[in-house]
């Protein structure tokens, strides 16, 4: 059956708005699915041979049967023997942890159920959370719950009990104590934990010979480099996104994949938050070699590819010179250059120059450290260092990468000089560059040990095997960003006997604390309050003497600090002295005069009854130790970057002599959220593939190469090589490759093994961002890639609408005319909505596309995956589904993002098909859903003109894993098979919220009930309420002028409406206004 | 010849009258032996422990608050921990037989697995403290619990029988002091009307997602 297309397209032929380069094109097979009621396949099942058809009918006969003979099976309570203090069973309990990325702390509040953590969210008290997520941090739960994870510790294969590897690792570090332990090597990854750090100097101290190294396949290690080069030290730049007024990302995807990027969506989106026309927007200008998230927001976006930034920083500084910005001794290095139009880059320069010391300029972290100073020097002209730029000291250096450690570490083993490796954490032999052959070099170390997650690529390769422990069961501590301390507390007892990192390098000090808890809980005692005070004291009497800090003086004032409760502690021990007189910078003084005169013997660990100790349970309560950030003044070395600048210029580009660029993935980062399901089946925020990674090529490359999306090729560089099928992705720079990490993992799990392709192999130490010259040649064959980008479209209407800043300002109203429709006559008497009225308001505006509202809805309402196949038959399941529309050229698209699911319409469509009243409406407006009355007829899917309900087409929970159905919702439903489903607001949390409020006697306020997409939202895009509530801020964005209902026309009345986006192009290059149709309702008749 | 014997002639009628009669009564049957009435009402299945609720609640007189301590804020009116039997029992009838396993899981930390008895499905979400909060006590569902040596069901807990309540509560609305009386009738709406010490704000959801999520 195909569907009659209603006649209320402006004009045939291309659509303004494109899903995909097939829509564009309008091929007939894009036309064809459109047409089609239903989607190819979608109600096809596996053929079953006849005598499959009897075994199941006389299964399901015989189980009818036996079902009637039992008269209701026996049910057990189990109640706990002794309850823990606090816990009421029904209630779940947050706590406050830890997530960690980059090796940074990101704060989060976990939600557990009578011990079992199910869902993550952020925490607003957290500096770099703000209570926002990003998709993997939803993940994290299901990543615990992982039954592929090593469950025993392993000696040759064979599962010991821990003991034993205690007992072997003791006796043989105990042999190291002669020599100083030349031949010990540890390998971690990146992570700013005081903890680790403080062990590593217990370490050091026991064997002071023995060496440290770190890894990680995606690291900021290059903005290290940069800013040390740039300002002489190790820092952290923290960006003013919400202040500044022009933004440019060069290569920096700094909303989703970068370091601190939740911190950075929060203040990117509320410089931009349009509400009036005449409210102020920050203008964005991306320039990158492939569409990312961030590029996806950009007022303005320049193909530039990677290796070209340099370039593009420097025709930008020329012109800026040009401007009569002062660069000094950098000034001769400044070129113009054609990467960008003159024009474009003018009016960049334009911008630039007017919002001195209110403009930001951001160099992503795959770009090498000469470039990074290059950003930095043209941000400090502008007069933005220490305004929208300010930066941070990286506390614990030391554990941070530095470029070509792991190439140190295989070197020395080449040469004979480990004898025994720890590789605590990560799966280095995976990740590690081609040029690298840490997996060859394992096998000449005569002990290994790996602290492993899983039996994966690198612990298969070592003798010794420790299970570690999740980041939700572990205790420990990570600094964020801008220095803040906060503690990881473990929210169940490790599933699978994990150990940490900090645990087994206490083993290895020989530490008096052995367990997480008392390591934790030192380091905590010898930080003292604020969380900073001794560390860098520390740094500074290191490497010629390790001696612990005086505690005695930091416990003293702790306890001061506890009286006067916690005072804020804003002093950093190097920082420059603006703290207050208060305790804390007492605090620092003082330790910052014993460690300069000679080190006192350490005193032995003062016995504490921890339910004394305040600031110890208020930084565990809170999740983080309140501090200010300490920042630090930087000091621009401008000869030292000007020394660099230009030094390596890019080589020409053709389609055969490509660059390929590396990127760390929006859900799977490095390849550590491989196996778990939730985030391997999230749609890309730019293609929309699922299940696998592809090499984004432009459309220009696929003509020349004569290329489709799904042919593999073998794309070669610095003579290695990899298969890997290809998508054509518009907006990629002509010559550029993107390649995503992450993928391509071959022992892991049941998830990840074999999905996608490792692009790992053509990385190399000196090219891990970006490689130049690679060649790539048509392999022959092709590659199914499941990708959700063209299901569920919805033809030719005006379902995204947009505007410029200029056109708000002209027509506040332009969203109220892009249909003309006649009045809107109901046909029965409409309802009346007298209680609560809830509405969600989505601003277009806000909404980055980063997807984390997606696994957010998935985690909250026991939403399955299904699997490749199953998504190529589009039957994915997700409730809420971000749709990403392409307008403009395929070499030049804007993107708008608009998250749908269901928009519970008031004359909801599918309700007057049921033919069994499961779906219904409830008197507050939602649309609801009941599924043990749904028959699975699917007449309301066909009926919804939006496209948001799911069909259970199978037991999606049948064979589900034991350790998974520990990560259900307990308070909503798991669907059976043949059962539809869809978005229902969030109705639990709707219904807990109002019953709390009559239990405590009181109104429901606003902000009581917030949605899962909602509190994801590291954007604060989705808002949530009572539409009948006059206060609240739902009620007040529905009178926003420029919002919309999508499909308004059909008088559907849904309660979910959009703010319509608005871009702010600079008045240069601003485009000819769409062409003014807007003539009044009144002329329609 | 006849190849039908003359007995046959009869068959007809009397199939009818079988429909006629027996179809009501299967129909019938079913209706009620069918239903949670008739299936749930009266499960009384066998706890490991032979805990006499007459003896505590009714004989004794103890407060249903003070082992089914959930029922004010959650959803779950809790099954008690070993440890709140223990409160007494380390003290009282500490060597009897009939308490070997609540003795023996305080010893070894095992907990006890009582025997579910009213049970609803899995997906409807009861929430007791919405309950007591809106003034239903214990025993307008679970009957006269301080009369049962050992518990059995007495409602049907039925979505029928829900939902008589949920479309006219005030009845069974008593005022917050009454909430643990087991002796407390439901009274007329005339007389629940003019009480000044119930909730008259009481607004029971009738729609689906009020119960299924």
């Amino acid at each position: 059956m195909s569907k009659t297309i209603l006649p209320l397209t402006k004009e045939s032929g291309p659509p303004q708005y494109w899903r995909s380069v097939e829509h564009l094109a309008d091929k007939p097979e894009v036309r064809a699915m459109i047409e089609r009621e239903f989607p190819d396949g979608a109600h096809t099942i596996d053929a079953p041979t006849r005598r499959t058809f009897l075994t199941l009918m006389s299964a399901s006969f015989a189980m009818m049967g036996l079902t009637g003979c039992v008269r209701r099976p026996e049910e057990k309570i189990i109640p706990y023997q002794k309850m823990p203090e606090g816990l009421i069973p029904g209630i779940p309990q947050f706590y406050a942890s830890a997530a960690s990325y980059y090796g940074e702390a990101i704060g989060v509040l976990v939600e557990s159920h009578e011990g079992r953590p199910t869902k993550l969210e952020g925490n607003p008290d957290h500096p770099a959370s703000l209570g926002g997520t990003l998709p993997w941090m939803q993940g994290l739960v299901l990543d615990l719950y992982d039954p592929d994870r090593l469950q025993a510790p392993t000696h040759d294969k064979k599962p010991v009990p821990f003991d034993e590897v205690k007992a072997a690792l003791t006796a043989k570090l105990a042999g190291f104590e002669r020599d100083g332990g030349g031949k010990l090597r540890i390998l971690l990854e990146n992570t700013s934990s005081p903890s680790v750090a403080r062990l590593r100097r217990a370490v050091l101290k026991r064997f002071p010979k023995a060496r440290f190294h770190v890894y990680d396949a995606v690291s900021s290690a290059e903005q290290r480099a940069g800013t040390k080069l740039a300002f002489g030290e190790p820092l952290r730049a923290i960006y003013g996104y919400d202040r500044a007024k022009t933004i440019v990302s060069v290569d920096a995807d700094f909303l989703a994949t970068e370091p601190g990027s939740i911190h950075a969506s929060k203040l990117f989106t509320r410089g931009r938050r349009v509400l009036r026309a005449t409210d102020r927007m920050s203008r964005l200008w991306v320039a990158e070699p492939a569409l990312t998230v961030t590029g996806a927001n950009a007022d303005h976006r320049f193909r530039v590819p990677a290796s070209q930034a340099e370039e593009f920083l420097l025709a930008l500084g020329a012109q800026l010179a040009s401007m009569g910005v002062s660069f000094g001794s950098l000034q001769g290095k400044l070129k113009a250059s054609p990467v960008v139009p003159v024009e474009a880059l003018k009016a960049l320069a334009d911008d630039l120059a007017k919002a001195r010391g209110a403009s930001v300029i951001v160099v992503g972290s795959r770009q090498p450290a000469h470039v990074q100073a290059l950003g930095h020097a043209i941000n400090d002209a502008l007069g933005n260092t220490g305004k929208t730029v300010r930066f941070t000291r990286v506390a614990e250096a030391d554990l941070l990468e530095s470029t070509g450690d792991l190439k140190a570490l295989v070197d020395d083993i080449n040469k004979g000089g480990v004898d025994t490796l720890l590789v605590l954490g990560g799966n280095p032999v995976y990740g590690a560059p081609g040029d690298v052959d840490l997996g060859g070099a394992l096998a000449k170390v005569p002990t290994r040990v790996a602290l492993s997650s899983h039996e994966d690529e690198t612990s298969t390769k070592c003798d010794w095997v420790i299970p570690l422990a999740h980041e939700l069961e572990s205790w420990g501590d990570v600094r964020s960003a801008d220095g803040t301390l906060t503690l990881v507390q473990p929210l169940i007892a490790p599933i699978f006997d994990g150990k940490t990192v900090a645990e087994i390098l206490a083993l290895v000090a020989k530490s008096p604390e052995m367990r997480g808890h008392d390591i934790v809980r030192a380091t905590f005692r010898e930080l003292g309050p604020g969380g900073v005070a001794a560390m860098a004291a520390a740094a500074q009497a290191l490497p010629t003497s390790t001696a612990a800090p005086a505690a005695t003086t930091l416990q003293a004032v702790m306890d001061k600090a506890a009286a006067v409760g916690l005072a804020s502690a804003s002093a950093s021990a190097s920082a420059a002295p603006a703290a207050s007189a208060s305790a804390a910078a007492s605090a620092s003084g003082s330790a910052m005069a014993s460690a300069s005169a000679p080190p006192p013997p350490p005193p032995p660990p003062a016995p504490v009854d921890e339910r004394h100790d305040k600031p110890w349970r208020r930084a565990l309560h809170d999740g983080v130790l309140r501090a200010q950030p300490s920042f630090v003044e930087a000091k621009l070395d401008l000869d030292a970057v000007a020394k660099l600048a230009g030094s390596k210029p890019a080589a020409a580009m053709t389609s055969s002599a490509l660059e390929v660029t590396f990127a760390p993935d929006n859900a799977l980062h490095d390849g550590r959220f491989a196996n778990v399901a939730w985030l391997v089946e999230l749609p890309h925020p730019i293609t929309k593939t699922v299940w696998d990674n592809c090499a984004w090529v432009s459309p220009k490359l696929a003509t020349e190469l004569s290329l489709e999306s799904g042919d593999v090729v073998k794309l070669s560089v610095g003579g290695r090589s990899i298969d890997i099928p290809v998508w054509i992705v518009p907006g990629n720079a002509d010559y550029s490759v993107t390649l995503h990490l992450g993928w391509g993992r071959k022992m892991l799990g049941r998830v990840g093994d074999g999905r996608g392709f490792n692009v790992a192999p053509l990385r190399s130490t000196v090219a891990m961002g970006f490689a130049a010259g690679a060649t790539m040649a048509k392999a022959g064959s092709r590659y199914q890639i499941a990708v959700t980008q063209e299901h569920n479209m919805l033809e030719g209407r005006p379902i995204v609408q947009e505007n410029t800043l200029e056109g708000l300002k002209k027509d506040p109203k332009f969203t109220h005319h892009a249909v003309h429709h006649p009045p809107l006559l109901p046909l029965w008497e409409e309802r009346k909505y007298e209680g609560h009225k809830w509405g969600m308001i989505v601003d277009l505006n806000a909404c980055t596309g980063c997807s984390a509202c997606v696994v957010a809805c998935q985690a909250e309402n026991n939403i399955p995956t299904v699997g490749k196949e199953q998504v190529t038959r589009q039957r994915e399941m997700h409730w809420l589904r971000i749709d990403r529309y392409f307008s403009g050229t395929l070499d030049e698209p804007k993107v708008v993002n608009q998250p749908m699911a269901c928009v519970q319409c008031e004359n909801a469509p599918c309700e007057n098909v049921c033919p069994v009243n499961a779906t219904s409406h409830s008197p507050e407006g939602l649309n609801e859903m009941t599924y043990n009355r749904c028959i699975g007829t699917r007449y309301c899917s066909n009926n919804c003109p939006y496209k948001v309900r799911r069909f259970n087409f199978l037991d999606y929970h049948e064979d589900v894993p034991e350790t998974i159905k520990l990560v259900a919702n307990p308070n909503v439903t798991v669907r059976m098979r043949g059962v539809m489903e869809k978005c229902t607001y969030c109705v639990q949390r709707i219904q807990a919220a109002k019953i709390a409020s009559k239990r405590d006697n009181r109104k429901l306020r606003d902000g009581d009930i917030v949605t899962a997409c909602q509190q994801a939202c590291p954007a604060d895009a989705i808002v949530f309420g009572d539409l009948n509530d006059r206060s609240s801020r739902v009620a007040r964005l529905s009178q926003v002028d420029h919002g919309f209902a999508v499909l308004e026309e059909i008088n559907t009345k849904p309660r979910t409406t959009y703010l319509a986006k608005i871009r702010n192009p600079h008045p240069a290059l601003a485009e000819a206004a769409p062409a003014d149709h807007g003539k009044p309702h009144s002329e329609h008749g | 010849m006849q190849i039908f014997p003359r007995w046959t002639v009869k068959l007809p009628p009397m199939i009818a009258a079988a429909v006629a009669l027996g179809g009501p009564a299967v129909l019938g049957a079913i209706w009620y032996y069918f239903s949670p009435r008739h299936t749930d009402v009266g499960y009384q299945p066998k706890q490991p422990v032979p805990y006499s609720h007459k003896l505590h609640a009714g004989d004794l007189g103890m407060d249903c608050r003070y082992c089914h301590t959930g029922v004010e804020r959650s959803a779950v009116a809790m099954v008690p921990p070993t440890q709140t039997c223990m409160n007494c029992h380390a003290f009282i009838k500490k060597e009897s037989a009939l308490l070997a396993p609540i003795q023996q899981s305080w010893a070894d930390g095992s907990p006890v697995e009582w025997v579910r008895i009213h049970k609803i499905p899995d997906y409807a979400f009861f929430d007791h403290s919405a309950h007591i909060s809106a003034g239903v006590g214990c025993s307008s569902c679970h009957g006269r619990v301080d009369q049962m040596v050992k518990v059995h069901q007495v409602q049907p807990l039925s979505m029928g029988w829900c939902l008589e309540c949920h479309r006219d509560p005030q009845p069974n609305l008593r005022p917050k002091s009454e909430i643990t009386n087991m002796g407390w009738q439901p009274r007329p709406v005339e007389v629940a009307q003019n009480d000044p010490n119930i909730r008259h704000d009481v607004n029971p959801p009738q729609n689906c997602t009020g119960c299924h999520r």
